[in-house]
């Protein structure tokens, strides 16, 4: 007798009910199975092989080497969208943290109708992107616009926010704190399970509300808020629809974005394989990001489990 | 003795919901089937045809039309309209990669020529000589460039777009200007523009000028004033090699239409456009440069104000050479080269370009094909149904008007734009550079983007 005999006849055979498991499990995540595989994994490994080629979707791919990897170093609008990405990425992704946990701590208030303040301000964060683009048109018009009115009682503008390259980039930064609803639902989520035997121990111990707030109620969230800078992070590294139907990139390219220069190297200019490059940049850039994060996350994140 | 229960266990009902769900998305997946070609009776073979059309609702209504009228006479041929809204051309780039193109697709007449170079296009000429149908397409040096490729035609001429001037006869009368007349002067247009931007009684802006309704404008529509005194921006309007865009014209005609008069407040600047409710249709502006889609926003059941726009149009006014540069946009139909059907097809599309079909055209308020049937078709309906008198412009922008830049496979810029066509608008519509400057560096970096172009085809 063989080993490879002897290793199968020692490995423990299915049983007819974990087959008939199995057999059921594979049929009832067939649906996710072969969409994941059809439309995610397909066209990812098919994105792989444009890397290399040359295709305007008319025509079969041409094979063209490193092309699309030499067009990167001279593109300037390439460079351009990169600029403006990690300048949304960097100021929107930590005023939106700060937008969301204060007004978590504010809806964390024992109160008279919090549901429905809770509510209120979630509720933008539903808004159909059109309408969103829409509204935000208006508040941000140089001349009728309400932000404009505002600033206009301190001596201040008319600012032409969507129309001066020096202040589109800061008017979409603003505009992504219209969306913090959900890291905001999030952290009120984690405000809530902080331990309250934890803060009373603190109290008992003399420690005043900040240092109770810093001590306490911080470090326990702190898994919160690294989830939320991981989601915010690759979510702003892939803003487009504001861009897309607001500004179209414009003006002068100020909100052309890396998303928005893929999709127009795809869909205008026909060149998938160097819309395809692009994308695969995009990805390894986010993917550096979050692997930087999870390998700092253990100088800041407290897990309490681990702890324990 | 128990009875026995034909009930489904909760385990089997999920399984099958399973495998229900897996099969309806594996069905969903699988391609499309192939159009039946045969399902009518025995004596004759129903052939089934796709045509696009262009996604407006008003496009839906003339194609439906037209593939009744047509079916009518020809029941052996079952044509169905598709329309493809927000993102046409990327549709139907998808649909040549999934090999779902239609037969017959509709174009704009500067969009056709990369797919034409492709090899995914019919070429016409041999269905045009064997049915004798060149009289359908205009002999003149701008249809041939919007309907032609390589030197073989692959575009009808089904309908038109000229960009003329509208003007608001009322704001005219209450300065008391004279309304613009056929060869009317750059220096008058300027004059007028100027004189027709006021403050009014009511204490609202009103503008002379607008470059166009509803939007900022662009290259497109400034094309005409920077070719006034005859000078073209590039060196040949089809494949240009050579930016010619820091002539004194270009610039000149460029300060004055876009920066000058937004920054006199002659024209809504984009600010103001965001806002919305001001131009030719609410009576804000006195003159934009706008096509013949723009006439049911000014008279009639779909016009912007209850009782309308006392309106009418001229050519744009010129300069020192005695010629016609109105824009005269040709749109068309193709036939596509994977079509089993292009004899059935090309029928379809003589229909089209024939007086009833161009009838069909005009009743549905787009402009006709050639100039003949502008005028004869369309000019009677047109001229009753929106109350304007100058037909004639319409007839003569596009029996002598311009051509808008064509390019091939691969070019960034094209008759609308291109980054740095666009990145110089956003200049002066926002006030940041005057002409002279915004032009020096754009003229280069269209040439650096024409070498780059020709550099990859080479």
């Amino acid at each position: 007798m063989t080993v490879e005999a002897l290793d199968v006849a020692s490995r423990p055979r299915m049983t007819a009910a974990r087959r008939r498991d199995l057999r059921d499990g594979l049929l009832f995540t067939a649906p996710f199975l072969l969409g994941a595989l059809l439309l995610w994994v397909g066209p990812m490994l098919y994105s792989l092989f444009l890397l290399v080629q040359d295709w305007n979707l008319i025509t079969p791919p041409e094979f063209v080497g490193l092309k699309n990897f030499r067009r990167l170093l001279d593109d300037e609008r390439f460079h351009k969208s990169l600029y403006n990405t990690f300048y949304y990425t960097f100021f929107s992704v930590p005023l939106q943290l700060a937008t969301a946990f204060s007004l978590a701590l504010l809806l964390n208030q024992k109160m008279r109708g919090i549901g429905i303040y809770r509510a209120v301000f979630y509720l933008p964060s539903i808004t159909p992107a059109v309408a969103f683009a829409v509204v935000w048109i208006q508040i941000l018009n140089p001349e009728y616009g309400v932000l404009n009115q505002l600033l206009g009682f301190f001596g201040i503008g008319p600012v032409k926010w969507l129309f001066d390259p020096a202040f589109t980039r800061p008017a979409f930064v603003l505009m992504s704190l219209w969306l913090v609803g959900a890291q905001m639902v999030i952290f009120l989520a984690g405000l809530q399970s902080v331990p309250r035997e934890l803060v009373d121990a603190a109290q008992i111990d003399g420690a005043s509300v900040w240092q109770r707030f810093l001590n306490v109620t911080v470090p326990t969230i702190s898994p919160i808020f690294f989830f939320n800078l991981v989601i915010g992070i690759i979510g702003s590294f892939q803003v487009f629809t504001n861009a897309f139907i607001m500004t179209k990139g414009g003006p002068q390219d100020a909100t052309l974005f890396m998303i928005l220069y893929i999709y127009n190297n795809a869909f205008e200019y026909f060149r998938m394989g160097y819309a395809a490059t692009l994308a695969w940049i995009l990805f390894l850039i986010i993917m550096l990001f979050t692997a930087l994060q999870f390998r700092f996350a253990r100088t800041w994140v407290y897990y309490e489990a681990e702890s324990a | 003795m128990t009875q026995r229960t034909h009930q489904m266990s909760r385990r089997n009902f999920m399984r099958l919901a399973a495998a229900a769900s897996g099969l309806t998305l594996a069905a969903a997946c699988a391609p499309a089937a192939a159009p039946a070609a045969g399902d009518a009776g025995p004596a004759m073979e129903t052939v089934d045809l796709r045509l696009s059309a262009w996604a407006d609702v008003q496009d839906a209504v003339v194609y439906e039309n037209m593939v009744n009228a047509y079916m009518e006479t020809n029941d052996n041929v079952n044509v169905t309209v598709e329309q493809y809204p927000g993102g046409y051309y990327q549709k139907i780039q998808a649909n040549f990669a999934g090999n779902t193109a239609a037969d017959i697709l509709y174009y704009q007449g500067w969009q056709f020529q990369s797919y034409a170079e492709n090899g995914v296009l019919a070429p016409l000429d041999d269905f045009i000589a064997a049915s004798d149908a060149s009289a359908m397409f205009p002999d003149n040096e701008n249809y041939n460039s919007m309907t032609q490729w390589d030197g073989s035609t692959y575009m009808t001429p089904t309908d038109t777009g000229p960009l003329v001037i509208y003007y608001n006869k009322d704001i005219f009368d209450a300065r008391g200007v004279s309304y613009p007349t056929p060869g009317w002067t750059w220096e008058e247009f300027q004059a007028t523009v100027e004189t027709l931007s006021y403050v009014d009684e009511n204490g609202s802006q009103i503008y002379g000028w607008a470059q166009a309704a509803g939007w900022n404008g662009g290259y497109g529509r400034c094309a005409n004033f920077m070719r006034r005194n005859g000078h073209v921006e590039w060196d040949t309007i089809v494949e240009p090699t050579e930016a010619r865009w820091d002539h004194p014209d270009v610039i000149s005609g460029l300060q004055f239409v876009v920066y000058d008069t937004i920054s006199n407040s002659w024209s809504p600047g984009p600010d103001v456009i965001a806002g919305g409710g001001v131009g030719v249709d609410t009576g804000r502006v006195a003159m934009v440069l706008e096509g013949p889609w723009f006439m049911p926003r000014l008279f009639g059941e779909l016009a912007t104000t209850e009782e309308g726009i006392n309106f009418d149009v001229e050519l744009a006014p010129v300069g020192a050479v005695d010629q016609n540069f109105t824009f005269g946009h040709v749109h068309g139909h193709v036939i596509t080269a994977p079509s089993q059907y292009k004899d059935e097809s090309w029928d379809v599309v003589q229909f089209i370009l024939s007086d009833e079909g161009q009838a069909i055209i005009a009743n549905g308020g787009r402009l006709c094909g050639t100039p003949r049937n502008i005028e004869n078709l369309w000019a009677p309906i047109a001229s009753e149904t929106y109350n304007f008198e100058n037909t004639g412009a319409f007839v003569s922008s596009m029996a002598e008007g311009a051509t808008p830049v064509v390019f091939g496979e691969g070019s960034e810029i094209h008759a609308y734009g291109g980054a740095p066509i666009t990145s110089l608008w956003d200049k002066l519509l926002g006030l940041q550079e005057t002409a002279d400057v915004a032009v020096k560096t754009a003229n280069a970096e269209i040439q650096a983007l024409l070498d780059e172009y020709h550099a990859e085809r080479a």
